[in-house]
């Protein structure tokens, strides 16, 4: 069978859209409203470096998967349990996004329908779009990210159009001083967006040319992190940070407010689809890099016939992961934020390479 | 095998098609679009009354083909509920509405007098959470009569009573300057803002309130009962302290910077004769606000140049000449001042800081606003505010000389 | 499984009945035999006369109406009766070769074989050659006389341009490939062919640029098209159902047309035309999704226009395929995002409706639908009042009494005459049918619908590729030279290249010369002469 392959724009894509995915839409950062973009892009900072991190890894081994790179550094049974804990994350990773997703659709418009079914019809049209492989992904990825261009940029016209933009609400910039702005920073967004950049690491493999990724990478990262930026302090400065500290979806809000003429209004729209197409992205990239390490560890020919199966096993992950938003959003800020990301995206991939150089330092010595 | 895949999906799809109902849909003609909502205070105890004003879309749009009886019909009918909550009394009056009441088209929320007398702080929950009520949805108190009251007036022209508050609101708020628009938004960024206090205009019925509701109101040229936009309700700690009137009402505007066009009227010359004014045409104005802190003592300035076109003049002065135009602009300016002086007292006597005069300190000097941030409102009430005003006026019209001779 | 094949069998034995047989050297047998095979059909004509320069007897066949008789009367009768027994020619040398004689020296005709074998001699009669039969030869010299009715070359009614050429390809090949090198006068247009259709025996011709064609894509039309079993071909679909990719995607992956500069522009882009006799619709491979936005006219206008025209019709495409789902979207589930003014002036309108927005959408789009297939069917006189009548009166009616809201008038007439705007009609017909499954997944989610449905047929729309070549190229894979002529068209003098992926490994077009007025030419050494 052909291996399939991506090029480095199509990575590019799939980056933007993926950092995009719900942290566009949701308020990240916590603690430090008002100064929230400046968080950003301090924590866009580590964010870079996280990413070489796991571009170092698959540099290494350029023929083997994500997981064949863990088990040449851990040893077959090592990395193989490594890898089985890394498929369990990238699972609960994937369903929380299709949690959130489908909990910000209820929210916001669909009051009425059940939360299953929402999720249910979103992860089949992931299933549908993945199992066509990850060319087919980088593709669509694409098209949509013109589409998510042209989305922004219309939105954000409207918004300075229609005067809503009051820069005041962004002063005094650090008043709870630079601990506040530190702390959001390198606490929460440094994992959620940028942690989350690990299930990449299974898709790195892919690229045509493995030199091409590592500054296609930073290329993305700088450009979501700056968009997510600019969008949260718009956001910040069109609601005042008490409203986006308090909102479950401000960026909604915040499009909510335009009104051009009397006649363009009411645009959430816009951010509904937004919202969709960006989460569908960020849903799909890691389904995929489930769907390959689960490939890699059972040793499946077609990987893509896991597709359905990983689907479905995320979609009741998604369901059970919490009984309702606010167990899912505190769950979200101290178990995935506090815990699991910083271990799977941080701690594990340095120690990694921290084990990589060292055998190699040994290896080259006792030769 | 693609080919089987993408049909398994498929069938799954359509599997799952007929469990979807429709939940969400719903036809416009199973939806009460509600235009405007009023909340009074019930009278003994505690809860509130909450009216709608419910649009009759047939009646309000020229080209309605089916059904209703076309523009005869009267364009709202209004609804009202009691209860503890206002959420609950949205579902209570099910019961009245033949339809579904729809909040996403909110023009309007306006307030019983007797409610914004007592507090309205804890009111506006339901109006942020709710994802239907949109945060532009603008505030009126409703001055001297109940909310329901004013929810029942029927209005020409604007066939919809909300639109017509609205338009009045819109058109008087840029040409006359003596009120302004406030959203839920603004309310809740006030109620919880450093020091700031609400603001919120009001409208009242002229006439008689009881005719307001029949459709013979629409019938005569002039209303028996008719809706003003009137004067701004000053609050303090959600609690409606006094109502702003006429100058004081422009000047709470011009220190908010919020001053559009309004006209002025100085006394012409130096002598008191009534009969002798010149009307200003505001066309500019800008107002910037300063802090300065001396000896831990916050003392602010408020800064207004204003640029302005004489629109009429009932005495005989040579507006040509530098001099006569220097002393129009002199007596503007005071005038000016004055008016912002009466605002600033009208706030300070009640250490209501609406004005937002504790945000200015604390965007400038933060440290001293953190010390006095508990006890604001009494250091409000003492602070030294001076006001400084730069007037021009910049043409005279059509004419140079009036007609009008010594 | 097996009935399938079994017919295929026995269509394939049918035509095949008298099998590889050489004729005899009888001329009565010969004649009798021609005769009994074509069952004594009555436009069989067979001429018996005597050779004038051997004195043989023999006689002539062919079917009439598909020959010109003139060229027989003057070329074939004429020339071989006239002539006297030649004085130089000995009766041994005459045994051996009068057949090349005839053929050799006599007929003064440009195409002549001589056959020796009854199929070869039916393909060629059948397909309007004349054959003639001399008494003691074991052949037949088969002369080409085609001829007979054709539709001469007419403007093309399915493609109409205001300003291009009025040529349009007719039902014959010969023609189409006629027009097609009138416009490439280059020995590297070369050309193939092919018969295929076990009982039709269709001509099929691939044209295509050597050195810009991608060798790897001809070679692939060529064997796609070797492979194709079937008893008959009558129209350009029947080959491309056979060797398009993905069969079961609603897009077409083959373009068609039938201009014969659309085709001359594709075969200078590195595309394989496929020409294929008794229909003037020709085939073109590879195809991507954004030729079906493009017309031939885009070139001929200035560019400023054409890239207005060329937004405007991607606009057309998006209405045409997403209008009703959005209205119906708005109207059941998003109303909250319709102006107020707007939403109660609709709410007015359906008061009285009795259907939900979606029933009424799908009823509408059906009628529709069925007017236009009437007006496409009727007798042309009557298919004008009809659509008139079907528009116009059925819609006011409709309004009137109050069963469909005008506002769904408005939008599914908006979304019919917006889908008018695509120059090609099979793409036409491909946005039709994803309008009904869009509108379905509206009517379930409203605007999460859309954009799920959105995001599959996106998807879908990646993963397809049309002879090797992506079908959403230059877009996904993104190339930025070949935004020049895509949604944009930039001056020509920019269009210095053609599409990188068709045509691989000749991508050049010329070197980029801006016309300028005369004075700077001379400057600049006339650009205009190349």
């Amino acid at each position: 069978m052909l291996k399939e392959k991506i090029n480095a724009r199509q990575l590019f894509s799939l980056i933007v859209l993926f950092e995009l995915g719900t942290a566009l839409v949701l308020p990240i950062g916590f603690v430090s409203h008002r100064d929230v973009w400046l968080s950003i892009l301090l924590a866009l900072i580590g964010g870079i470096l996280l990413f070489l991190i796991y571009d170092q890894i698959v540099r290494q081994y350029p023929e083997s998967t994500f997981v064949g790179s863990i088990r040449q550094i851990m040893g077959t049974y090592a990395g193989s349990l490594i890898g089985f804990l890394y498929l369990g994350f990238f699972i609960h990773n994937d369903a929380r996004v299709l949690r959130e997703t489908g909990e910000l659709l209820v929210t916001s418009a669909y009051d009425m329908t059940p939360l299953f079914v929402i999720c249910a019809f979103f992860m089949l049209t992931v299933v549908y779009v993945v199992s066509k492989g990850v060319e087919v992904l980088a593709r669509t990825g694409e098209i949509y990210l013109l589409h998510v261009l042209i989305l922004g940029g219309g939105g954000t016209i409207l918004i300075l159009f229609s005067g809503i933009v009051h820069v005041e609400n962004l002063l005094p910039v650090m008043e709870d001083g630079a601990g506040k702005v530190l702390e959001s920073a390198y606490r929460y967004i440094l994992m959620f967006p940028f942690g989350e950049m690990i299930c990449f690491a299974a898709i790195l493999p892919s690229l045509n040319r493995t030199s091409s990724g590592r500054k296609a990478g930073i290329l993305a990262l700088i450009a979501s992190g700056t968009i997510l930026s600019a969008a949260h302090a718009i956001e910040v400065s069109v609601l005042g940070a008490n409203i986006y500290g308090r909102s479950t979806f401000p960026l909604f809000l915040a499009v909510s407010k335009v009104n051009i003429m009397d006649f363009i209004q009411r645009m959430d729209g816009l951010v509904i689809l937004t919202l969709i197409i960006t989460s569908f992205f960020k849903c799909a990239i890691n389904c995929y890099a489930a769907i390959t390490v689960a490939a890699d560890l059972f040793r499946v020919r077609e990987p893509m016939k896991l597709a359905m199966p990983v689907g479905l096993v995320v979609l009741f992950n998604s369901m059970m992961t919490s009984n309702d938003w606010p167990e899912f959003a505190l769950k979200g800020k101290e178990v995935i934020m506090g815990i699991l990301l910083p271990v799977y995206s941080v701690a594990i991939p340095v120690g990694l390479l921290a084990v990589h150089w060292i055998r190699r330092s040994i290896g080259s010595k006792t030769l | 095998m693609r080919t089987r895949s993408a049909i398994s999906l498929m069938l799954i799809g359509l599997l799952l098609i007929p469990l979807t109902g429709c939940w969400n849909s719903r036809e416009l003609r199973d939806l009460s679009i509600i235009g405007a909502i009023g909340i009074d205070k019930l009278p003994d105890k505690p809860g509130y009354k909450v009216s709608f004003q419910i649009i009759n879309p047939s009646a309000v749009t020229t080209t309605g083909t089916g059904g209703g009886g076309g523009q005869s019909g009267i364009p709202v009918t209004v609804y009202t509920g009691n209860g503890r909550s206002i959420f609950e009394v949205i579902r209570k009056t099910s019961g009245l509405s033949p339809r579904q009441l729809f909040f996403s088209h909110i023009r309007l929320i306006v307030i019983g007098e007797t409610l914004a007398r007592e507090d309205l702080s804890n009111l506006f929950d339901f109006f942020e959470r709710s994802h239907e009520i949109r945060l532009t949805t603008k505030l009126v108190v409703s001055r001297g009569s109940s909310a329901e009251q004013l929810l029942q007036v029927l209005t020409p022209l604007e066939r919809i009573p909300s639109d017509a508050i609205y338009g009045k609101l819109e058109s008087t708020k840029s040409i006359w300057s003596e009120s302004m628009i406030t959203g839920v938004d603004d309310v809740i960024n006030r109620l919880i803002g450093p020091g700031k206090q609400l603001l919120i205009s009001g409208v009242r019925i002229l006439g008689d309130q009881d005719k307001g509701g029949e459709k013979a109101n629409l019938d005569k040229t002039k209303l028996p009962a008719e809706i003003e936009i009137k004067g701004i309700a000053l609050f303090k700690n959600g609690r409606l302290e006094t109502w702003l009137d006429g100058g004081k009402a422009r000047g709470a505007l011009r220190i908010q910077d919020k001053m559009n066009s309004s006209v002025v009227t100085v006394p012409c010359k130096d002598r008191d004769d009534p009969a002798a004014i010149a009307a200003i045409e505001i066309t500019r104005s800008r107002t910037k606000v300063k802090a300065t802190v001396v000896d831990g003592e916050p003392a602010f300035r408020v800064y207004v140049r204003e640029e302005g076109n004489v629109g009429e003049v009932s005495c005989a002065v040579d507006l040509s000449k530098k001099e006569a135009i220097e002393e129009l602009e002199q007596r503007w300016r005071s005038k000016t001042k004055q008016e912002i002086r009466e605002a600033i007292e009208a706030a300070q006597s009640r250490s209501s800081d609406v004005y937002g005069f504790g945000e200015v300190l604390n965007r400038s000097y933060p440290r001293t606003w953190k010390k006095l941030e508990d006890r604001w409102s009494e250091v409000f009430a003492d602070c030294e505010i001076e006001v400084q005003v730069e007037s021009f006026i910049r043409r005279s019209g059509m004419r140079t000389k009036p007609y009008i001779k010594e | 499984m097996i009935k399938r094949r079994k017919l295929r069998s026995q269509t394939s034995q049918q035509p095949s009945g008298n099998s590889v047989s050489p004729l005899g050297t009888d001329l009565k047998a010969n004649l009798q035999r021609m005769n009994r095979s074509m069952g004594h059909s009555n436009d069989l004509v067979i001429r018996e006369f005597r050779i004038g320069y051997v004195q043989e007897d023999a006689a002539i066949a062919f079917i009439d109406n598909l020959v010109d008789k003139k060229i027989i009367g003057e070329f074939v009768l004429r020339s071989t009766m006239s002539g006297t027994a030649d004085s130089e020619s000995n009766a041994s040398e005459r045994d051996i070769d009068v057949l090349d004689t005839i053929k050799n020296r006599i007929l003064p005709l440009g195409e002549a074989a001589i056959a020796k074998e009854w199929n070869e001699l039916f393909a060629a009669v059948l397909n309007g050659d004349t054959a003639i039969f001399v008494n003691g030869y074991a052949g037949a010299i088969i002369v080409s006389t085609h001829g007979g009715e054709h539709r001469s070359v007419e403007e093309p009614s399915s493609e109409v341009l205001i300003r291009g050429p009025k040529e349009g390809f007719t039902e014959s090949i010969a023609t189409n490939i006629s027009l097609v090198r009138r416009r490439l006068k280059t020995r590297n247009l070369w050309m193939d062919g092919f018969k295929i259709g076990n009982v039709t025996q269709t001509n099929v011709g691939i044209l295509y640029i050597k050195g810009i064609a991608g060798d790897k894509t001809v070679e692939e039309v060529k064997r796609r098209l070797a492979s194709i079993e079937t008893d008959g071909v009558l129209e350009s679909g029947i080959v491309e159902e056979f060797i398009r990719d993905h069969p079961f995607s609603l897009f077409p992956t083959m373009y068609n047309t039938e201009r014969p500069d659309s085709v001359a522009a594709g075969l200078l882009e590195g595309r394989v035309a496929i020409l294929i006799d008794g229909t003037p619709f020709v085939l073109l491979a590879p195809t991507t999704f954004f030729m079906f936005f493009q017309s031939p006219e885009d070139h001929y206008h200035n560019f400023q226009f054409a890239i207005f025209i060329r937004t405007l019709r991607f606009v057309a495409f998006l209405i045409s395929l997403l209008g009703p789902s959005i209205y119906v979207a708005a109207i059941s589930f998003h109303q909250e995002m319709i102006p107020t003014s707007l939403l109660l002036s609709l709410a007015a309108q359906r008061e009285g409706v009795p259907f939900p927005a979606l029933i009424e959408a799908f009823l509408m789009e059906a009628s529709f639908e069925i007017l236009r297939e009437a007006g496409v069917r009727m007798p042309r006189a009557i298919g004008q009042a009809v659509s008139i009548v079907g528009a116009i009166v059925l819609g006011q009616a409709a309004v009137q009494a109050g069963i469909v809201s005008s506002a769904m008038v408005i939008v599914v007439s908006l979304t019919g005459i917006a889908s008018f705007t695509m120059p090609a009609y099979n793409m036409g017909i491909s946005i039709r049918m994803l309008r009904f499954m869009l509108m379905i997944s509206a009517g379930l989610f409203g605007f999460f619908g859309i954009a799920l449905g959105g995001l599959i047929i996106t998807a879908h729309l990646c993963s397809i590729r049309s002879f090797g070549i992506p079908f959403m190229a230059p877009f996904a894979p993104f190339i930025a030279a070949d935004q020049k002529d895509t949604l944009l068209r930039l001056p020509r003098w920019f269009l210095n290249t053609r599409p990188r992926l068709i045509s691989q490994e000749n991508t050049t077009r010329m070197n980029g010369s801006k016309p300028a007025p005369p004075g700077d030419a001379a400057e600049e050494g006339s650009p205009d002469e190349n």
